[in-house]
């Protein structure tokens, strides 16, 4: 059942065009991965999904709702992280929390949230005085803070530690336990590849392949692609993860 | 692919079509409270808010206070006993300093003090029409003051011809002199600077906290794309610009009361009618407020970094600071710069404060000048809504 259905959405700014007629569908409870170079317009879809920008034509339903023509009801439906994005100055993590729970109209127990981003004992600290990947898991425990049907993660690894990054990968995995569908935006293929049910590689505006990340390999492979070398059975991060262990260390 | 007929519909989705925002009184009060403790912890909205106008008070207080003196260095070998060195020392204004002359020759140079004086007495020889023939005593007084302290000069040489004119009246025996001179002071209502200053130092902060708060707060909110977070929420822009406002009236208000009482208690500012003129002026304070929001609202929608828009917020500042009686009063300015200087929103603000804390004018009294506010204030905000942008 598709819970996000995008159809020939354009973007135009001036001349110059974003988003070039895309279409894909989103399945209720997936990760749901887009990949690609930076300009490939992957933020500027996320902002049109996540009813911050309207689009120029085609359209995009969330849950049912049409995101131009009923702004409201996808907003309350949806948990944003914005790529780089800090909090209102001067309150705490706490104080942030129910600053959103007012904007939302909800009730929220705000420690409970922080528990589950590992930040309880944080809770009176300021969000600029976090590390990476604390202010990471705060970003995300704050697109939860509505109950959403589905959160939008904008690079969310972009920047942290292997650790952390592990760290994040269990986060999002348990959110998408509780059945919320989430879809993220990457650079890392690795993190794609680990956490996406299906994904979309987006270059120049345009979905040039789409699928899950198996067939996207297997599609390569069928074509005759071989790698120069043979792939070594580990890789330099897992030599970097077993030698300092995969614990958090931004604490 | 899955087809577009599996639409989701939640069962309490209302039928409106764009659907509703939040309930917007409990999202105003949820960013009124984050606005509220996000200036009270920040030290700038203490120290231009509270700290900043109170050193400008304090140091208008004593400036207010402080008559004219006059510092006379005496120089070595001057007659202490003589009648011009008694009666000099026994004039409250004139402070006398002893020294040797090279340091009262510098201090002199320096404008350190207003001038030196040398008393010596000499034996005259007797004058044709006194009815004694015998030498008299009398005294040559030599004041050397200097260009350093031009108005000091000459304070000091009144001062010193006045008492030789007396001792030398003395000395002829004259009792009832031809010319007397009665000077009277009239202490009514002891109005000092603090009485001209305070007021202007209270409109001046609102402007300040309503332009710099707002603008600044705004640019810090949209480059950290706070704002663009709020908006992924289903809050209303409006909403959120009711909730800054409504924080910086609250902070005015403490601001004001704080303002005025240290005015009061620490330096006997003036409220003509007592509570009443009180509770006006923080009624005009908090009117006036919302009137420079408008203009701080204009700035926050037209820039999205700090940098570009610290000249403009001078621009918009400091002419009113200079031109709005702020430190000194209008009428002393060219004619054809006053109908400028006259109409400036912040002229209006301290036209009204002042005649509410001195004369005792009511709201209605001043009722030009709140309409002038008015039309800033309309101006402002139609300006601000056209031109906004959130990003």
């Amino acid at each position: 059942m598709a819970i996000i259905e995008v159809r020939d959405l354009v973007k135009r700014y001036g001349d110059f065009t974003a988003v070039k007629g895309i279409s894909f569908d989103v399945q209720e409870g997936e990760i749901f991965g887009i990949v690609g170079p930076n300009g490939a317009g992957k933020t500027t879809t996320l902002e049109i999904l996540e009813t911050l920008k309207d689009p120029t034509s085609g359209s995009v339903t969330i849950d049912g709702y049409n995101v131009v023509k009923s702004p409201w009801q996808v907003k309350r439906r949806i948990g944003v992280q914005l790529q780089a994005a800090g909090f209102y100055p001067g309150l705490s993590l706490r104080e942030l929390l129910e600053l959103f729970a007012g904007l939302y109209d909800v009730k929220v127990d705000p420690m409970a949230m922080l528990r589950k981003v590992q930040l309880e004992d944080k809770a009176n600290a300021r969000f600029d005085k976090l590390s990476g990947g604390q202010k990471q898991r705060f970003s995300i425990a704050s697109t939860l803070v509505n109950q959403p049907r589905v959160i939008f993660l904008d690079e969310p690894s972009t920047g942290l530690d292997p650790q952390a990054r592990l760290n994040l990968w269990e986060l999002v995995r348990a959110i998408q336990k509780d059945g919320i569908t989430v879809v993220l935006t990457t650079h890392y293929m690795e993190e794609a590849e680990q956490l996406s049910n299906h994904l979309a590689i987006m270059d120049e505006g345009e979905i040039v392949a789409s699928g899950t990340p198996d067939s996207l390999i297997d599609a390569l492979l069928a074509r005759g692609f071989k790698k120069p070398e043979v792939v070594r059975l580990a890789s330099l991060e897992d030599v970097f993860l077993d030698l300092t262990g995969k614990q958090l260390r931004d604490e | 692919m899955s087809t577009t007929t599996n639409q989701i519909k939640t069962p309490d989705a209302p039928p409106a079509p764009g659907g509703r925002p939040t309930n917007e009184l409990r999202a105003f009060a949820a960013l009124t409270k984050a606005s509220l403790l996000g200036q009270v912890r920040n030290f700038s909205t203490l120290f231009f808010g509270f700290l900043f106008p109170i050193v400008f008070i304090a140091i208008f207080g004593f400036l207010g206070n402080a008559a004219t003196k006059v510092t006379l260095g005496v120089a070595p070998g001057t007659d202490a006993q003589s009648p011009v060195y008694v009666a000099l020392a026994h004039i409250p204004a004139v402070t006398l300093q002893t020294g040797d002359q090279a340091t009262l020759d510098r201090q002199l140079k320096r404008g350190e003090i207003d001038g030196i004086i040398y008393i010596v007495a000499v034996q005259r020889p007797a004058q044709p029409n006194q009815s004694s023939s015998q030498p008299t005593t009398g005294y040559d007084v030599t004041l050397t003051t200097s260009t350093a302290s031009v108005a000091g000069a000459a304070t000091a040489t009144a001062i010193v011809e006045g008492v030789a004119s007396k001792v030398n009246l003395a000395l002829a025996g004259v009792t009832v002199p031809a010319v007397q001179v009665t000077t009277s002071n009239t202490t009514g209502q002891r109005y000092t600077y603090i009485d001209f200053a305070l007021p202007g130092q209270l409109g001046f902060s609102l402007l300040s906290i309503a332009i710099f708060g707002t603008a600044f707060g705004f640019v810090v909110l949209k480059r950290t794309l706070v704002l663009k977070r709020i908006f992924a929420t289903p809050t209303r822009p409006r909403t959120l610009v009711l909730g800054q406002g409504a924080a910086r009236l609250v902070i005015a208000t403490a601001q004001v009361i704080v303002i005025l009482l240290v005015g009061v208690f620490f330096f006997s500012f003036h409220l003509a009618n007592g509570a009443v003129t009180f509770l006006e002026m923080l009624a005009l304070c908090l009117f006036g407020l919302i009137v420079f929001l408008g203009m701080g609202l204009i700035v926050a929608g037209n820039f999205n970094n700090e940098n570009a828009m610290g000249p403009v917020i001078n621009l918009i500042t400091l002419p009113q600071f200079l031109l709005s009686g702020t430190f000194f009063s209008n009428s002393s300015f060219p004619a054809w710069l006053q109908p400028i200087a006259n109409n400036l929103p912040l002229s209006y603000m301290n036209v009204a404060l002042r005649q509410i804390a001195s004369e005792g004018a009511t709201l209605w009294d001043v009722r030009n000048q709140i309409l002038g506010l008015l039309i800033w204030g309309v101006i402002s905000y139609a300006v601000a809504i056209r031109t906004f942008k959130w990003e």
